[in-house]
């Protein structure tokens, strides 16, 4: 028990290479920048004061932070949220104010789930989650602004944030596979049957799917069988085997129902699993290719 | 007296453990029912409370499970020549999503909103108050909002649901056999609104 302690807290209390980081920070900068570019044509119809949510009465019944656009229902209100929020998610795409930038996007997220959490799914619990690990991140030191501007000698992170995403992730899969264990429709191999006529969900490949039988009890019972293993397996050395297992099932959703962004976020939130041996390799592969020989170990160049 | 150096290491190691199990700890607690003796603790708020207030609610139900009989909000509105026919909210704010694999910008998350209230949950006091305020709230749109409908006099939201060949026999039941349907859910006054 107490070997099984101390093999945790050296996992968890690690330090290691700043890259793992910094890529988990580019790519939830670059998912923020695509959620407003999304949400941007409908963001008063959906948090404005004449759009589907207005607060009419309400907002005299809310207090703190998270209600201020209850309080200052006003377009520009919208206007300015939706304006941070991008702001810092570019931020944290170049690397500049990299805390403080992550800060004022988790709230700005915060803000916009409050005003209306109807308009929320999956995808934005994913980045909230994910978001709130990256506070406590030293995710700047490199391929960031801040980093060119005020170099530092290259040293170690503390990786328990980065830790907090991986078994977040794992919990996502390990949840969702438990309550759906526990339904007849997943059980019996129709869910996907199901799931695929729900309203407004329909792309132009749905149909073709729901002719085949065989394949909607198959991908019923694989999409069980992978959430429920993901939280073990991907914690094993065969890591890389259940992240493109996750690729593949969430491209899958992404064909044949319209579910936007989810697929994107588990995509960033994956990047969480690449460890500091991970980037040496792709630094190895690129110094080697830098330097003209072949980046493959026991290739032979071809002189012409 | 201790060494400040090494309260600071302790601390270091200790807080992120802390803050870890705190967020994933207390995933089960959330579903808590709010109104038990335990939840109502001062303890289990001062601990869920934050939880709550982020939004780090574990909370992963997605499509666990996926409806039997896919449902979804129509409406329908009257004007001084009577009432129109219910057509669903979807077709009202979106083009149809089945002839294409990628969706119009925000029209998922225009979506998501149309399908959170597309429940026919019955209880003895009549509607929940948060759900009529979202009905109340989709009337203003359409009464004095953005998508405010001139000579409007009422509207009134329902429930549609679809028939569907159920996967496997044994999945029929005179609920599932039954046509299409619509439940009217709430009626509200556009000079009421105002």
């Amino acid at each position: 028990m107490n070997a099984t302690y101390r093999r945790f807290g050296d996992w968890f209390h690690a330090d290691g290479d700043a890259h793992g980081l910094a890529a988990v920070r580019v790519g939830f900068g670059l998912y923020g920048l695509w959620m407003i570019w999304d949400l941007f044509p409908r963001r008063h119809l959906l948090y404005g004061p004449d759009g589907v949510h207005p607060g009419m009465s309400l907002a005299r019944h809310l207090s703190g932070f998270k209600q201020l656009l209850w309080h200052f229902e006003t377009g520009i209100g919208v206007d300015v949220v939706v304006g941070a929020f991008a702001l810092a998610s570019a931020c944290m795409v170049v690397g500049v104010f990299c805390r403080g930038a992550v800060l004022v996007a988790f709230l700005c997220h915060v803000l916009l789930d409050a005003r209306n959490g109807y308009a929320s799914f999956g995808a934005d619990s994913v980045y909230r989650h994910m978001m709130f690990w990256m506070l406590f991140a030293q995710c700047g030191r490199v391929w960031s602004l801040d980093a060119y501007l005020r170099p530092r000698p290259a040293s170690a992170v503390p990786l328990w944030p980065l830790r907090c995403m991986q078994i977040q992730v794992a919990v996502v899969y390990l949840f969702t596979g438990y309550f759906k264990l526990k339904t007849e429709v997943w059980a019996d191999g129709s869910a996907v049957y199901y799931a695929l006529h729900t309203f407004g969900m329909q792309t132009s490949c749905t149909a073709w799917l729901l002719e085949q039988r065989a394949a909607l009890v198959g991908l019923t019972y694989a999409t069980l069988v992978f959430e429920l293993v993901f939280a073990v397996g991907v914690f094993t050395s065969y890591r890389f085997l259940f992240l493109l297992g996750g690729v593949m099932l969430h491209l899958g959703i992404d064909l044949f129902m319209m579910i936007r962004l989810f697929s994107l976020a588990m995509f960033c939130s994956y990047l969480s699993y690449l460890e500091p041996e991970h980037w040496e390799r792709v630094r190895a592969f690129f110094r080697r290719a830098e330097r003209g020989k072949p980046p493959l170990t026991g290739a032979r160049r071809v002189e012409c | 007296m201790s060494d400040p150096g090494r309260l600071w290491r302790g601390a270091r190691r200790t807080g992120p453990i802390v803050l870890c199990a705190w967020v994933f700890l207390s995933a089960p607690l959330v579903h808590l029912h709010t109104h038990s003796a335990l939840a109502q603790s001062t303890v289990m708020r001062a601990v869920l409370e934050p939880i709550r207030a982020m939004g780090l609610t574990q909370n992963w139900r997605m499509f666990a499970p996926p409806g039997r009989r896919p449902s979804g909000l129509g409406v329908a509105f009257l004007f001084e020549d009577g009432w129109t026919d219910a057509v669903p909210l979807i077709d009202l704010f979106g083009s149809d999503t089945e002839q294409r694999v990628w969706s119009d910008r925000g029209e998922s998350r225009v979506h998501t909103f149309l399908r959170a209230s597309s429940k026919h949950d019955q209880h003895r006091d009549g509607m929940p108050p948060i759900r009529r305020l979202y009905f109340e709230a989709l009337g203003h749109f359409f009464c004095d909002g953005q998508g405010a409908l001139p000579g409007l006099a009422e509207a009134r939201f329902y429930l549609l649901q679809r028939q569907i060949k159920p996967f496997y026999e044994a999945h029929e039941s005179p609920r599932t056999a039954s046509p299409d349907t619509r439940l009217p859910l709430y009626t509200l006054r556009c000079e009421d609104m105002s």
